[in-house]
């Protein structure tokens, strides 16, 4: 799903980073201190993420967690996903560094869209909503992914049907495998520490014991 | 609210949980890769696979010349290996690309093909199109222009040397493929360090913010 460079025109390319850049400053607004720990774990876990692989006949995909990232941070998950995605590419030739701004956009932005369809009100709902919630993020922000990945190669040149087809057909595992992934992680987080999903900023609190 | 240190627990944990996870699994890189080289005089053989992740199989792979003419083009069979048969002597740029975005590119030096192909100069001073011709191929043994030098006079004695050589082309192209197998697996293995590395810029950058945070707020 990573695009790598020399393969989209530059204006995609260009566009792809004044977006890019655009949701990076807005989730960087969003951001304070508390939830700085937060967008740190979740851009590693994005970062490690690329690495898991599911063999599909033809090709290989892995892993992205954007639904997860998306559920839990909202806009910051511009932030977060453009160092997991920047390190990617340095450390392990994952995508491109010009197309790193499209790359963020596909990914961070079905993520924003999962966190203002599942995240509302999601503290005062049941678990078990919790968890159906967690799962279809999951599996929405991998599948809405796919769809910009076809569309940014149809830029290119490249037959979106056919390409939004086969790149959708492959991940379905990974929307599965993701969907549970994240159901879990929102429905343990939902039990022991809700204010992690609340969607407004945390307020400021002096040193108090816990009890996790 | 979480407190610091719980924070700080959760934190820890995730991070070994991810370490760990990275650690454990054959993680091995996700791009598409391509690997071309000479197998014997002029015949080119190329593997298009997904380090970790199974061969490529009916992929079309692109052949250009140094100028980005393209020079023909080639179908990976169900293993992910195809063969081309070189018509000039100039560097051959293999690419592959699959719908999703996938792609690489390797090249196949001039230097190492055979010296009588047309377009003889190294680095593709491009021959002529009426070279182009596939008949027009290499003899099926070297002549005498190609002979080492301090070869005997004998023609006799210059077809053995130019067969000799040539089956030693063939073992030492056999050795050094799979030596090259082993270099690619090398270089494509993700390494603990790398994910270490990895988390450890993170980790860096989120010190630095909280900093510049800090500083904000008490001027």
């Amino acid at each position: 799903m990573h695009i790598p460079d020399g393969m989209l025109p530059a204006g995609t390319l260009v566009a792809g980073a004044a977006l890019g850049a655009a949701g990076v400053a807005l989730g960087l607004r969003r951001l304070d201190a508390d939830r700085l720990p937060q967008v740190a774990v979740l851009s590693s876990a994005l970062f490690v993420a690329s690495l898991i692989h599911v063999k599909v006949p033809g090709t290989s995909v892995h892993l992205v967690l954007s639904g997860l990232a998306g559920i839990i941070l909202g806009w910051s998950a511009f932030p977060a996903l453009l160092v997991a995605l920047f390190l990617q590419a340095v450390f392990f030739g994952h995508g491109g560094l010009t197309a790193l701004g499209v790359n963020t956009v596909n990914m961070a932005l079905p993520a924003v869209i999962c966190h203002y369809l599942f995240n509302r009100n999601l503290t005062r709902r049941s678990s078990a909503v919790a968890a159906a919630r967690g799962f279809a993020a999951g599996a929405l922000a991998v599948a809405l992914s796919c769809l910009m990945v076809a569309l940014t190669l149809a830029t290119a040149g490249k037959g979106f049907v056919a390409v939004a087809w086969v790149v959708f057909v492959a991940h379905l595992p990974i929307m599965g495998i993701e969907g549970f992934v994240t159901a879990s992680a929102v429905s343990l987080m939902h039990k022991v520490h809700p204010e992690l999903l609340s969607a407004s900023p945390p307020p400021e609190v002096l040193e108090e014991e816990s009890h996790a | 609210m979480l407190s610091r240190s719980g924070l700080a627990r959760l934190a820890a944990v995730a991070l070994a949980a991810a370490v760990v996870l990275a650690a454990a699994l054959p993680a091995e890189a996700h791009s598409l890769k391509l690997w071309v080289r000479v197998a014997e005089g002029r015949t080119l053989k190329g593997r298009a696979y997904f380090p970790g992740g199974g061969r490529a199989k009916g992929v079309t792979v692109e052949v250009f010349d140094p100028a980005g003419a393209k020079l023909g083009s080639a179908e990976t069979d169900d293993e992910g290996e195809f063969t081309y048969e070189a018509a000039q002597r100039c560097d051959h740029t293999f690419v592959v690309r699959t719908m999703d975005g996938h792609g690489d590119t390797a090249v196949v030096r001039a230097e190492y093909l055979p010296a009588d192909l047309p377009g003889g100069t190294v680095g593709g001073a491009s021959a002529t199109a009426g070279a182009a011709g596939v008949s027009s191929s290499a003899p099926t043994a070297r002549g005498d222009t190609d002979a080492p030098t301090g070869a005997p006079a004998s023609t006799e004695g210059t077809v053995r040397a130019a067969e000799l050589e040539r089956a030693i082309d063939g073992v030492v192209a056999r050795w050094a493929g799979q030596m090259m197998d082993k270099i690619t697996e090398y270089e494509d293995r993700q390494r603990l360090h790398d994910v270490l590395g990895g988390i450890g810029y993170i980790v860096g950058a989120t010190g630095i913010v909280f900093y510049l945070l800090a500083r904000h707020r008490k001027p």
